[in-house]
């Protein structure tokens, strides 16, 4: 057997060369044949962070999303709302069974969502009938859930369609909101417009007829009144009320404006379209209503005077006269519906992207939904080359004009408050929003892929609001990210070897991670061999070397076949490069969010020298001034002897290198000493307000004026490991301060 | 090079990492279950202040994470913890923790006992758990007395402590246990803290959690209520402690090098500086003493050739239904 061995082994070994030249030839070509090396096409190969995501419908995450018509909260994640379900009413003897259930209910709808759109209700009885059929004994417990579900909507499965879907349900949903109070001013100044017509006419002569005043009166009293008395007294003996006729032509015009518009039109009448799938066609609707606008903004404006009585013709004939929307108030401007312009980035010509971001930074109300549905570069997916996402949002966010979303489709619910921002913000907005889509090798469901390219870098979440405050770190954040200070991140991989042991690796998940489950990057990739010994290092550290190790050792990913088997696969040249590119983006990207950034750790350098001098300068004083004092005089002096007195100095400054800076501590001020606190509950039992615990557990004063002195000297006595400073007095007149402020001594 | 995954260890983290999973971080007021019933000064509010923190940092769920004591007032502590917990019977819960660690090797085993508990009635099991070597971290909430019965002598009483079993004071030298957990074979992480440094007690617990085997941390403890002033010398006087420090064990921070200046450099992968070192009560040393990730852990040993994919217990659940299965028998008419 040994012998059998030793051959295998010297096999191996003369293998060896030529199986490095193979890595470094296909490294550099990127060919296979007449190599060692096998391609990896045919295995169905994935990542090995996304093995644990083979059965994603065992997973509980936010899809499907229950589409909601509140303007604040638009969206809830299904998940979310059974845990809010089972924390409510899982209590009790049957809490356990309740929540098994709900965890099952929860299923089932995931399921039903999964096979098409239907509303959450629907869903939510054919559920529990099927349920309820299987096992009749469930239905008092599920009947429990069934009644505290308060909330109803559309369930929205995360596919390649459904971002579309989900953020123009938002954008409706915000709209509706907008139009809704457009709709409520439009209502009240018609009434007040004809209300001022309607006092005109009452008052006139053929106003006050008898047959007019006995109408108005019905005809219960009728018959008791003199209408015709009436008629004669209230005509004879008052002045008439009339308005000018330029006035009366003036809101006999308002009134044809507010009725006739198209924004939003009365029951019955077809108004304007708002939703479009092309830039250029929103852009032009736009523009063909921009006179109409004018007009209704101008009119809403009037017509509020002329319902004051505030409108003078002396001054607002003129004003009105040059009126154009540029003079309106942006809350008028707000109230105005605004585009909803929703497409393919892959379908966008680049005169429709021009188009789009002349508008979105000259502020036109167009919100675009950018729908991405690949990310592969076009030079290396072999195309003729097109629009990157990263040109679209990334010339908008130079712009620095409008708002802009750039989010994975499977992060749309936790960036939902600022999607909701971007639909109410009062300008134009523009959301890139990554599908999931792709020519995935393995079956990769599309919000695993959409997550997972955020998590590669591939497509970064962000977001940019330029109303968020006057600084850019107001403006603009990448929370969103996963470990967003890091190039990659790094998780660990566990995984057992061929002797079936545990293992456990870090691994970081890297753009080259996500492209190699994608079809068109398969001749980008080759098995390794099963010979290593230091020549192949994982692609991450490999990248992290720089350019001058890349031909020593050559990069390879941990990839897993369909049966969860663990290969090693190289990565060639190309595939490499584009990874780096993007990791550059990355890096630019972190520093634009504040992370890593230059400027500061320039300016940072520069502080911490400048402190480092004046330290120094501290020491080298300090020092002089301890060779005088320890010089017999007892006074500051020139340094005239006992030079061992310095590094006493400098221990009792503590000055060393690597110990804290001691804290300056105002005497008259209650402190302790938080780190060391045992969290033994002394204190707090003392006094809850006064003393509190930290994220640690440990205890600090939160309010020192939410106790006596007494109570803050007691504290300290009792304090067990004798931390607590109670300072000095707070309120001269508390009684026995004399007492309490001998008791404290022994804890300044 | 083919290398299996494992179904049962799937990369759980990495899964947290890619989407929005539901319940990902648990806040430290999430791993609270009770208001602790121990008396105010008590030093066992320490540690369980000091495992709330840990849970919360290593982000570990609830769900995942079991505590099991004995009996004392050290082993109320599953009842403050908001995971699984079981507070066994005197001076048994390291048995019932292996039992846990052998049925359940995903979940994460913590062991709060006491002096009493673990170094008297519960002797026996200590010795062969630290044998044994399976993965845990038990904690002994060493405060040298018995308290939850008011007050008689533990096996690591100082001699003379007048008791209600000994009021004439205890004739005996204080057991130590870190010298005798020091010479069981198989021995592989033993440390010493103190509940009145928290610092250091949060970072023993930290590296005892990330010990591959059976971490024996010994925390001396105060006990305000039966031993009011036994650790007044070590407290009042932070030259009697020494803190241990070495570049493959704990580093003191500068803050607690300014108090605690009484500092020792210590190899922990010595056993024969360990005991050493160990043998001192004064100054006491608190640190890491000994560490040893090497040695083999009896948890695995057993499972060393078997790898539990869905389809193993699947096709082993299946075995077991089928003997209950009714059914024609082959054979059978």
């Amino acid at each position: 057997m040994s012998e059998i061995l030793e051959a295998l082994k010297a096999e191996a070994r003369r293998r060896r060369p030529n199986l490095q030249q193979d890595r470094a030839s296909f490294y550099l070509t990127g060919r296979t044949a007449d190599t060692q090396l096998a391609d990896v096409a045919g295995l169905g190969l994935r990542a090995a962070p996304l093995a644990a995501y083979r059965r994603p419908e065992e997973l509980r995450h936010d899809y499907p999303l229950i589409l909601l018509a509140d303007p604040e909260a638009p969206l809830r994640p299904l998940s979310g709302l059974i845990d809010d379900l089972l924390e409510a009413r899982a209590t009790g003897e049957d809490a356990d069974r309740v929540r098994q259930l709900g965890l099952v209910l929860e299923q089932h709808l995931r399921a039903r969502a999964e096979q098409q759109v239907v509303r959450l209700s629907e869903a939510w009885s054919q559920a529990v009938a099927t349920m309820t059929a299987e096992d009749p004994t469930c239905a008092p417990h599920l009947e429990r859930l069934t009644a505290a579900r308060d909330v109803d909507g559309e369930l929205v499965a995360c596919t390649t369609d459904s971002a579309r879907r989900i953020v123009t349900h938002v954008w409706s949903v915000v709209q509706a909101a907008r139009v809704q109070r457009l709709a409520a001013r439009l209502e009240r100044l018609r009434h007040g417009l004809a209300d001022i017509l309607a006092a005109e006419q009452a008052n006139s002569a053929a106003g006050l007829t008898p047959d007019r005043i006995a109408h108005s009166i019905g005809p219960v009293f009728a018959g008791e009144l003199d209408v015709t008395a009436l008629a004669r007294l209230l005509t004879d003996n008052r002045p008439a009320f009339l308005l000018s006729d330029a006035r009366r032509e003036r809101v006999r015009r308002l009134l044809e404006v507010l009725e006739s518009q198209q924004f939003m039109p009365p029951a019955g009448r077809e108004g304007y379209e708002f939703v479009y799938d092309a830039p250029a066609a929103a852009i032009a609707a736009y523009h063909e209503r921009f006179t109409a606008t004018t007009e209704l903004a101008k009119a809403l404006v009037i017509a509020e005077l002329e319902i004051d009585g505030r409108y003078r013709e002396q001054a607002h004939d003129a004003l009105f006269e040059s009126w154009s929307v540029a003079d309106l108030d942006a809350a008028t401007l707000e109230m105005f519906p605004e585009y909803l312009v929703h497409c393919d980035l892959e379908q966008l010509s680049p005169a429709d992207t021009i188009e789009l971001l002349e508008a979105l930074s000259d502020h036109l109300p167009i919100n675009a939904v950018v729908c991405v549905n690949d990310l592969v570069p076009h030079a290396m997916a072999g195309g003729a080359g097109g629009l990157s996402p990263r040109t679209l949002t990334g010339a908008a966010l130079g712009d620095g004009e409008a708002f802009i979303l750039q989010v994975p489709a499977s992060a749309l619910a936790v960036a939902m408050d600022q999607l909701v921002r971007g639909c109410a913000a009062p300008r134009s907005a523009l959301f890139a929003v990554y599908t999931g889509a792709g020519q995935w090798v393995a079956d990769l469901p599309p919000f695993i892929a959409a997550a997972a390219a955020t998590e590669a870098r591939v497509f970064p979440a962000y977001c940019y609001d330029p109303s968020a405050g006057p600084t850019w770190a107001d403006r603009f954040t990448l929370h969103v990210n996963p470990r967003v200070d890091e190039d990659w991140p790094v998780r660990p991989l566990r995984y057992a070897d061929e002797s079936l042991q545990h293992r456990e690796v870090e691994l970081a998940f890297t753009a080259a991670d996500f492209f190699a489950g994608d079809a068109r990057f398969l001749h980008h990739l080759a098995l390794a061999g099963d010979d290593f010994g230091g020549t192949v290092v994982p692609f991450a550290e490999h990248l992290a070397k720089g350019s001058d190790a890349w031909t020593d050792e050559l990069p390879y990913l941990l990839m897993v076949d369909a049966e969860d088997g663990l290969h090693r696969v190289l990565v060639d040249r190309p595939l490499l490069r584009l990874v780096g590119h993007i990791l550059g983006k990355w890096r630019r990207l972190q520093e634009r969010g504040g992370i890593h950034n230059s400027y500061a750790a320039r300016e940072l350098a520069h502080e911490r020298a400048q402190w480092e001098a004046e330290r120094a300068e501290l020491i080298a004083a300090a020092k002089a001034a301890s060779l005088g004092l320890t010089s017999g005089t007892g006074q500051a002096g020139p340094a005239t002897g006992a030079p061992a007195a310095a590094p006493a100095v400098a221990d009792l400054l503590d000055l060393g290198e690597e110990e804290d800076e001691p804290v300056a501590r105002d005497p008259y001020q209650p402190w302790i000493e938080t780190a060391r606190c045992s969290t033994c509950n002394e204190c707090t039992l003392v006094n809850d307000r006064m003393f509190a615990y930290n994220e640690n557990r440990q205890a600090y004063i939160a309010d020192a004026d939410a106790g006596t002195f007494a109570e803050l000297v007691q504290a300290a006595e009792n304090c067990q490991v004798a931390i607590i400073h109670p300072g000095k007095p707070r309120n001269p007149a508390e009684p026995g301060l004399e007492d309490l402020i001998k008791r404290a001594e022994p804890f300044t | 090079m083919i290398e299996r995954m494992a179904n049962g260890h799937a990369p759980a983290s990495a899964a947290e990492s890619l989407l929005r999973l539901y319940d990902e971080r648990v806040e430290i007021e999430g791993f609270q279950k009770a208001v602790p019933r121990w008396c105010a000064g008590c030093g066992d509010n320490a540690v369980l202040a000091a495992l709330q923190r840990l849970l919360r940092d290593e982000g570990l769920r609830p769900e995942k994470t079991v505590f099991v004591s004995g009996i004392g007032c050290s082993s109320r502590l599953p009842h403050y913890m908001n995971t699984y917990g079981f507070h066994g019977i005197h001076g048994r819960a390291l048995p019932v923790a292996e039992g846990v660690r052998l049925a359940r090797p995903d979940l994460h085993v913590f062991v709060n006992t006491g002096d009493g508990d673990c170094f008297s009635i519960g002797a026996a099991h200590w010795i062969h758990a630290i044998r044994y070597n399976m993965k845990m971290v038990v904690m002994v909430h060493d405060n040298q007395i018995y308290g939850l019965t008011k007050k008689q002598a533990s096996p690591t009483s100082p001699a003379n402590t007048v008791s209600n079993t000994t009021p004439r004071g205890s004739r005996l030298e204080a057991m130590n246990p870190l010298t005798v957990t020091l010479g069981v074979q198989n021995v592989s992480f033993v440390a010493q803290a103190a509940d009145w440094i928290p610092e250091v007690l949060y970072d023993i617990v930290q590296a005892a959690f990330h010990h591959d085997g059976l971490a024996f941390v010994r925390i001396i403890q105060r006990c305000p209520e039966w031993m009011p002033s036994l650790l007044d010398p070590w407290l009042h006087d932070p030259g009697r402690v020494q803190l241990l420090h070495h570049e493959n064990a704990l580093s003191i921070s500068p803050s607690l090098k300014m108090l605690y200046r009484n500092t020792l450099e210590h190899d922990p992968s010595d056993i024969h500086r360990a005991r050493e070192v160990a043998s001192s009560i004064d100054p006491l040393p608190i640190g890491i003493l000994y560490h040893d990730p090497s040695v083999p852990r009896h948890d695995q040993i057993l499972r060393e050739n078997v790898v539990h994919s869905a389809e193993s217990v699947r096709r082993l659940l299946d075995a077991e239904f089928d003997k209950f299965a009714v059914g024609a028998r082959a054979g059978s008419a």
